[in-house]
């Protein structure tokens, strides 16, 4: 248990416009990591390096204990891979898709592939390409799942669904991991959900990973504190501040470091401390890229 | 690496979590609001079950008892905890509706509780949250983990009475080293209190007097 299963030392690879710069990333087996970036961040990149499919210009990347991407087919067995530009063929059924899929991987649940069926509201006789975009994200996350893979690889798995649908969906990535041996790779630009089932968090601006932690600390160090400051009184230093917007008398401070201490160090200096706000997750990543930016402008 | 399978049967846990929208509907033991009585809890997770039909003059139909059946199932089935989007951190959220659980007496000292896992996956949240939320509850002693095992409530767990006195407690030191913190007086502190208790009364008899209250969100500021 708690092996690793994805390790990723120094990953960089040059585009023309782009560069992916030197990732290190770890999950370990049983964990479900969050990703989270912008549009043209790096994640699918980085997936696409993780899945054997672009070769890394430098650095070492070993998924399920095979280097990638020159065992790529070993490790593709226990991968689930779904991705938003993952195409299924149109003119056949899903049913026949199911045994495609079953017919090459011997861990095939057919059980567990009919109780999908009725769980994502899909119909095995209906061609692909009478699916809406929601239902073919959820036959393919069907085909996914049923073949019971060791890691699932999600590119965006709820992007276009709707919220019942979401929801069916996260209940069952989160029934996947009941079972230890399982691990699940996840991107999103939904940070509700990531912010719901993630254990783990990777956040990745400009090709660089800037944040990797475990949610509940990430959540725990981020503050936003309110304060009232006397007039001619200097605000004082605090550890790990990113923003500090609101007025002179009545700033708002955002910190990345928060300690319970601060109250009683600003009311040392005669500061007020009128609130102090947790952020969601969605706050902690705007805030994070912001303050980055401003400091490495493109 | 071996693997290892806990749980295979998918259909041991029908019941998906239910986020409500509304305000005012988080159970937590602040509003003193706890986990809703069997029949509540009915309604509100399976929206296809018929209310039984007055002119039944009482009488169950077919449809009923397969209601009642699925109620049964879901009660030995699932926690029943009920998370809301807007009710504050998850973990604090499964903590205080545990503490309530064993408060009430719905969990009795020494029961067996789901696994981390388990209750992760019926609940749709991450291991990590549920991890977290199970140590706190761990620390103020309430229940035991005992590895490889599972997870249980104490043994010499507080009466509902007492969970709720230290609870009271709790708060009570919270408030008032935050009252010190922020410079105020013995006098202030204490007749805030005051206020605080004025305006919890006003809430009550309004409630009584059939005034329809919505009660404060937690995420509110008070």
């Amino acid at each position: 248990m708690n092996d690793l299963c994805i390790r990723m030392e120094g990953v960089s690879k040059r585009y023309p416009h782009f560069l992916l710069d030197s990732i290190c990333l770890e999950l370990r087996e049983g964990e479900v990591l969050g990703f989270i970036g912008a549009n043209g961040a790096g994640k699918s990149t980085t997936i696409r390096i993780l899945m054997g499919l672009v070769r890394q210009d430098t650095g070492s990347v070993q998924v399920l204990g095979h280097p990638m991407p020159a065992e790529q087919t070993a490790a593709k067995l226990d991968i689930g891979f779904v991705s938003e530009d993952l195409r299924l063929y149109g003119a056949p059924t899903l049913a026949w898709h199911m045994k495609f899929v079953a017919s090459m991987y011997p861990r095939w649940d057919q059980a567990y592939a009919d109780k999908l069926l009725q769980r994502f509201d899909l119909k095995p006789q209906q061609k692909i390409k009478g699916l809406s975009h929601g239902q073919r994200v959820k036959a393919a996350l069907l085909l996914a799942l049923a073949r019971q893979p060791r890691l699932l690889i999600l590119d965006e798995p709820t992007t276009g669904l709707d919220p019942v649908a979401r929801r069916e969906v996260l209940g069952e990535l989160m029934s996947v991991l009941t079972d230890e041996g399982r691990t699940i790779f996840f991107s999103s630009h939904n940070t509700l959900e990531v912010e719901q089932i993630s254990d783990h968090i990777a956040f990745i601006d400009r090709g660089r990973l800037i944040a990797h932690d475990e949610k509940e600390s990430l959540l725990e160090r981020w503050r936003r504190v309110r304060l009232v400051v006397p007039p001619s009184t200097a605000l004082p230093l605090l550890p790990g501040i990113v923003e500090v917007a609101g007025t002179e008398r009545l700033p708002v401070l955002t910190t990345s470091q928060f300690d319970p201490d601060v109250v009683s160090l600003c009311q040392n200096r005669g500061v007020t401390v009128q609130a102090v706000d947790s952020m969601t997750l969605e706050e902690i990543f705007v805030a994070n890229v912001q303050s980055r930016r401003e400091l490495q402008p493109a | 690496m071996r693997r290892r399978k806990i749980q295979r049967d998918r259909s041991q846990y029908p019941l998906r979590p239910v986020t409500e929208q509304m305000k005012g509907q988080s159970h937590d033991l602040k509003t003193n609001n706890l986990t809703p009585k069997k029949g509540e809890a009915t309604v509100r997770t399976s929206p296809q079950c018929p209310k039984t039909d007055t002119r039944n003059h009482g009488r169950l139909d077919t449809i009923d008892y397969l209601c009642i059946l699925s109620i049964f199932i879901m009660h030995t089935g699932s926690s029943r905890i009920v998370l809301s989007q807007t009710g504050g951190p998850l973990y604090q959220q499964i903590v205080n509706q545990l503490k309530a659980k064993i408060a009430v007496g719905e969990w009795v000292a020494g029961e067996e509780i789901p696994s981390i896992r388990q209750l992760a996956a019926d609940l749709s949240v991450s291991v990590i949250t549920v991890k977290r939320a199970y140590l706190e509850l761990e620390h103020a002693g309430l229940i035991v983990t005992q590895h490889g095992k599972g997870s249980f409530v104490a043994a010499d767990v507080a009466s509902g009475p007492e969970i709720f006195e230290q609870e009271l407690v709790a708060h009570l030191e919270e408030a008032a080293r935050l009252g010190t913190t922020m410079g105020m007086s013995q006098r202030e502190i204490v007749s805030r209190l005051r206020q605080a208790l004025d305006e919890t009364l006003d809430e009550t008899r309004d409630e009584t007097e059939g005034a329809h209250v919505v009660p404060k969100s937690s995420k509110e500021p008070v």
